[in-house]
């Protein structure tokens, strides 16, 4: 084939995409990283200002907060999402009737409007209105926790909710990577009388290790989006204590108008999120040549 | 013999009254909403709650339906999600194809620098895109809010399609360029049809990530251009602890996409995987 008729295609094809896709995101990220580095209000063009956002950081209790809030939620999502999404997987990949209808129903929360799952659990968690302390109550327990609102719990239940959202997610591209695995491997190893806590163990996960790479890859970068559960469900409050660090960006940016500030805290989100991406990665790789 | 088949049979039923239990645990919250939906307003907000409405009421629904903006809001709801969708659509078909076919290099960077991008948290882009909206007349409009759900799209759909479309042989195009067609007529009339089961996955996932969208959406949007999350999120706020209409809204709103999911269940499945799964 005439290689310039490629190249030209190529271009022609890609061009559409690639100029809005760099219009609308690209120069936005770029802008964004400029004024990162000035104290711009979003009315005054703002002087630059060196370092000055990222040192206002180190000494600012309310994002260490968020950090902490963050990787409360990321610890739910590491070791409680990860391993129940695959435990249902595996129970749901064995001949099941209704297991498609079962997997369907499970799905859905991921399809719903974060901020509808938000408000959904707010009638559940609320310490007034909320099911959980009617149903203590009703059990007969005094106490009255705080589920959410209150100064402690309500990142474990923010991170709780992020399982709920989840876990049919992470459910699916498990059950698609044990549907890939190949059959004869199991069933050889279950005539040389392997337990099924061994095929498990020594043949599934193992074989699966790319699946997982890409599930935490996936869940690692989802939790450092999540926005809109802390948003409906405890607005960061109180006194920012229940901020994770986009909610806090979002407040510093758009409630308080320190543009300037707010695109600092931007760049630590994605730098510190990339590193856990990469993290992650790298560790399965290595836990791949270990084995 | 029986005995062996006994405790399969016990195994089994035990399984499967554990899946049905935690099912039931997970579907509960989403049910809950629903009842409460039917609730009288002044019972969904009671302490303490009770699951089943006292008496069943539409009156959630008819207050919800009452409020000011709120037919507007699903229209618009309806047209940012579709023209995103259209435009996503329109600008991944061919990048996509591009890339699977032509295979060069800054094809491979491009897939790369958009999954990169996708780690970046859509508030941090806010600022500069509510100036460039402002600058184009585009705030407070379904095609600016659907251009920047576009960028939340767009990465998904043109990894998607490229899935797709690496999946269809080359030797189809081939024939096809034996029997007189262009590369354009080869891929519009020989490999879209072939793929249109892609094209329907990628639309719906573009679809989705418009409606249930609510960052852009609360940023560019003030009156005439909002969403329904926004206006439900506004029950919050605005119109004072408006619970019980706050549910029906949300009862409305998620209705349709999850009889949507359920309907095409395995293509979404499907798509959800091969995107997923070939990364």
């Amino acid at each position: 084939m005439n290689w310039l008729t490629t190249r030209r295609h190529f271009a022609l094809m890609v061009a559409p995409a690639l100029i809005i896709y760099s219009l609308y995101m690209i120069c936005p990220i770029l802008y964004s990283l400029y004024y990162s580095f000035t104290n711009f209000d979003g009315v005054s063009a703002g002087g630059f200002a060196g370092l000055d956002n990222y040192r206002q950081m180190a000494q600012d209790d309310a994002f260490w907060t968020s950090m902490r809030n963050t990787g409360i939620i990321l610890g739910i999502a590491l070791f409680l999402l990860i391993p129940l999404g695959f435990l249902l997987a595996i129970l749901l990949s064995g001949r099941v009737k209704g297991s498609g209808a079962l997997r369907a129903l499970v799905f859905a929360p991921a399809i719903i409007a974060p901020i509808l799952v938000g408000l959904i659990w707010i009638f559940i968690l609320d310490p007034k209105i909320g099911l959980v302390n009617a149903f203590l109550l009703a059990i007969g327990v005094p106490a009255h926790p705080q589920w959410i609102g209150g100064p402690t719990l309500s990142s474990y239940s923010i991170g709780f909710v992020y399982l709920w959202q989840q876990i049919g997610f992470v459910l699916t591209i498990f059950y698609a990577g044990l549907r890939m695995l190949p059959r004869d491997v199991m069933e050889a190893s279950s005539l040389d009388g392997a337990s099924r806590w061994q095929q498990l163990r020594h043949i599934q996960i193992p074989m699966l290790r790319e699946t997982f790479g890409i599930v935490t890859a996936l869940v690692v970068t989802g939790v450092f989006k999540v926005f809109e559960l802390v948003y409906a469900l405890t607005g960061g409050g109180p006194v920012h204590l229940s901020e994770v660090m986009v909610s806090y960006m979002y407040h510093i940016t758009f409630t308080t108008q320190q543009y300037g500030y707010g695109m600092a805290l931007a760049v630590v989100v994605f730098v510190v999120g990339a590193l856990a991406s990469a993290a992650t990665f790298l560790d399965n790789r290595r836990k791949g040549e270990v084995r | 013999m029986t005995a062996v088949l006994d405790r399969l049979a016990t195994k089994r039923a035990l399984l499967w009254a554990l899946l049905l239990g935690v099912v039931a645990a997970y579907a509960f919250p989403f049910l809950y909403l629903m009842l409460t939906s039917f609730k009288t307003p002044s019972d969904a907000l009671a302490v303490p709650p009770t699951i089943l409405p006292k008496v069943w009421s539409l009156e959630n629904f008819a207050k919800a339906l009452d409020t000011p903006g709120v037919t507007a809001a699903f229209i618009n709801s309806i047209t940012t999600a579709v023209l995103s969708t259209v435009i996503s659509l329109v600008l991944a078909v061919p990048a996509a194809y591009a890339v699977s076919r032509f295979g060069t290099v800054s094809g491979r960077v491009f897939i790369v620098v958009a999954l990169v991008t996708r780690m970046v948290p859509p508030v941090a882009i806010g600022v500069p895109l509510i100036g460039m909206m402002k600058t184009l007349g585009l705030t407070d409009t379904p095609v600016g809010t659907a251009i920047a759900h576009t960028t939340i799209s767009l990465p998904l759909s043109i990894w998607l399609m490229v899935s797709f479309f690496e999946a269809v042989p080359a030797e189809l195009e081939d024939a096809a360029k034996v029997d007189g067609c262009s590369r354009m007529g080869a891929l519009i009339r020989v490999v879209l049809p072939v793929v249109s089961g892609g094209v329907a996955v990628t639309a719906i996932f573009a679809f989705l990530a418009s409606w249930n969208e609510f960052l852009f959406a609360l940023l560019l949007t003030a009156v005439k251009a909002q969403t329904v999350p926004i206006l439900i999120a506004n029950f919050q706020t605005q119109y004072g602890l408006q619970w019980g209409p706050m549910t029906a809204m949300a009862t409305l709103y998620s209705i349709p996409v999850i009889l949507l999911t359920l309907v095409l269940q395995r293509r979404i499945v499907a798509g959800l995987t091969l995107g997923a799964v070939k990364g």
